[in-house]
């Protein structure tokens, strides 16, 4: 099968199926740009991804590379509670990890994997106050009490009954 | 690593797999997250998903500058009552007026704007009921129709603008409109004191046909189901319930999950209906109406022969019905449509240029068992000459059963040419056997 090498910022070296590897539209693109051919010794380059994230990115873009890519589907977009058990084992990680994971696949534009770690940080936020979101993520509330209080109100029509 | 260093586009993302109430949360939690969570993008999506919105209005159509500030609008206006049961109620609104627009537009600018939750109250305490919920919330959408009292009783040419349609056979005809606030407390009082209910009594009129003495719907503001009098309303109080009983629920009960009250769900049939071509505006001369005779199969039946087609249906008439008696308990009126192929009338390699009904053959049945065998002259006395691609000629009757549920079949013979004048031999064009049936929602 037909690899090609990619470099993390940190210096790792992988050796990846060009398949593989092409679940990623950046890295798709970069290969057409620069025109390196299968099995061709030159090193890509990825200045945005360490080696500990590339190996997770990998692990998903393999387990998944048998999958048609993903569509910008509007409605399935907007459901979260439709992330397969394998992702959701896999997405078992710090939020440091989980956060990282969602620039790179930004960075390496994943769609599917995007996708799939917005909805986890999407099912972390669901039903919760402001204050127990606050207190999931570790966020310091920047408010004046003036307004934290305007902003209160403007969102008024959600609290409960 | 946190959150927040994720950026505004990444944010977005998230923020769009979120309920609006997440993202008013989130835009709660800290000063950059309150910028993400105001993305007009992403309340246009929530006005569009929850409320149908394409430009940022409040609930009387007035322009706001975000949709932002539309959402929160429409969220405060409706705070007394569940979310989900206001965009279910705007649904079914929106497609009864997107249908209006293009098949009726006359009826749409009958309806009225909202009523207040003043002039909720004002009828509860006029009234002594308490509204069921659904019922409150499709009056703040819109208060009933507003027609002259020369449209509503049919009295001048024109439309008729019920919006609940009806019928006509003979010299009968309804059409039911829904009525406005101020008329359900008018009419109310007014039918209750004359039928002697006392004036503890849960029912209001809400909808009524011209004239207002015909077929009148009640609703019960205790169980949330809708009646219609029969023809023993006024001797004795008979009245059937015009939606499955099973299908009610919740209807006083804020924090239960599914309300729905008859008057809901009623309306919501009938717009089904109507958006499915089940059944259709008819006009009759110049005067349009909403019919309540099916246009479609299987309760509409077809039948061809010899290029003449043949479409019957029928409607269960409450307000003639007699519950109590035992051969004339349910009555139905039946309509029946006739009309010839462009082609003309084909029969044995000829082409004849028009047919003339002049006999017709009946057979009735009642729970499967042959009732009736009706040979006769003519239909209602007429006998109507058939030309090739001319309009339906359509005619209605009635016939009251003795359970539900029966039907009708039989043949019309026609002459090719015409009967002054005939140019082949009699044939008999097939009437489809159609069904009468007490179905479970009665309009």
């Amino acid at each position: 099968m037909p690899t090609i090498k990619l470099q993390s910022n940190d210096g790792e070296i992988f050796d990846v199926d060009v398949e593989v590897a092409k679940a990623s539209v950046t890295i798709k693109t970069m290969l057409e740009d620069l025109g390196i051919e299968d099995n061709n010794d030159e090193i890509v380059p990825l200045p945005n991804v360490n080696s500990a994230i590339l190996r997770k990115v990998l692990l998903w873009a393999n387990y998944h590379k048998n999958e048609i890519a993903q569509t910008d589907d509007e409605n399935r977009d907007k459901r979260t509670d439709d992330i397969c058990s394998w992702d959701a084992d896999f997405l078992k990680v710090d939020q440091g990890t989980l956060f990282e994971l969602i620039l790179a696949s930004n960075y390496l534009d994943i769609k599917g994997l995007l996708s799939v770690t917005c909805k986890t940080v999407a099912n972390m936020i669901k039903g919760k106050s402001p204050e127990e979101i606050r207190k999931t993520f570790n966020i310091e509330n920047d408010f004046s009490p003036m307004e934290e209080e305007q902003v209160r109100k403007e969102n008024e029509w959600c609290e409960e009954k | 690593m946190d959150l927040e260093s994720l950026g505004g586009l990444t944010m977005h993302i998230i923020l769009s797999k979120l309920a609006p109430q997440d993202a008013a949360y989130v835009a709660c939690v800290r000063k950059s997250f309150r910028n993400w969570a105001s993305d007009d993008l992403l309340w246009s999506r929530f006005c569009a998903d929850d409320l149908d919105l394409s430009s940022p209005i409040d609930p009387l159509g007035i322009p706001l500058p975000s949709f932002k500030a539309s959402y929160q609008a429409w969220r405060e206006a409706f705070k007394p009552y569940p979310w989900p049961l206001v965009t279910r109620v705007k649904r079914c609104w929106g497609r009864l007026k997107d249908w209006l627009a293009i098949n009726f537009p006359e009826v749409l600018s009958t309806l009225r704007k909202g009523a207040t939750e003043d002039e909720i109250l004002e009828l509860e305490k006029s009234l002594k009921v308490k509204l069921p919920l659904p019922t409150r919330v499709l009056y703040r959408f819109y208060d009933g129709q507003e027609l002259t009292s020369e449209e509503s009783s049919g009295s001048v040419p024109g439309n008729l603008l019920g919006l609940m349609g009806g019928y006509s056979f003979y010299d009968h005809l309804v059409n039911v409109s829904l009525l406005p606030l101020h008329q359900v407390i008018i009419e109310t009082k007014e039918i209750i004191r004359h039928l002697g209910f006392g004036n503890r009594s849960k029912y209001v009129v809400v909808a009524a046909s011209c004239g207002y003495n015909e077929k009148i719907f009640f609703l019960n503001c205790s169980n949330g189901q809708l009646y219609v009098g029969t023809k023993n309303l006024t001797t004795d109080g008979e009245m059937l319930p015009c939606v499955p009983n099973a299908l009610i629920s919740s209807v006083h009960d804020v924090k239960g999950s599914q309300q729905q009250d008859a008057m809901l769900l009623w309306l919501e049939e009938h717009v089904r209906r109507l958006q499915h071509g089940m059944i259709k505006v008819r006009k009759e001369g110049k005067v349009r109406s909403i019919s309540l005779f099916p246009e479609e199969p299987p309760l509409c039946a077809v039948g061809v022969t010899n290029g003449v087609k043949v479409r019957a249906s029928s409607v269960f008439v409450p307000e003639f019905s007699n519950i109590q008696d035992e051969c004339e308990k349910f009555f139905f009126a039946y309509s029946i449509r006739m009309s010839l192929s462009p082609e003309g009338c084909k029969m044995n390699g000829m082409t004849f240029n028009s047919c003339q009904l002049y006999w017709r053959r009946w057979i009735i049945r009642c729970d499967d068992v042959i009732v009736d065998d009706v040979n006769g002259e003519a239909v209602i006395g007429k006998f109507p000459l058939l030309r090739p691609g001319e309009e339906e000629f359509v005619y209605e009757s009635c016939i009251s059963q003795s359970s539900s549920p029966g039907s009708i079949e039989g043949a019309f013979t026609f002459v090719p040419g015409r009967l002054a004048d005939p140019k082949g031999s009699p044939f008999e064009a097939v009437v489809s056997r159609f069904p009468f049936l007490v179905l479970d929602y009665i309009f």
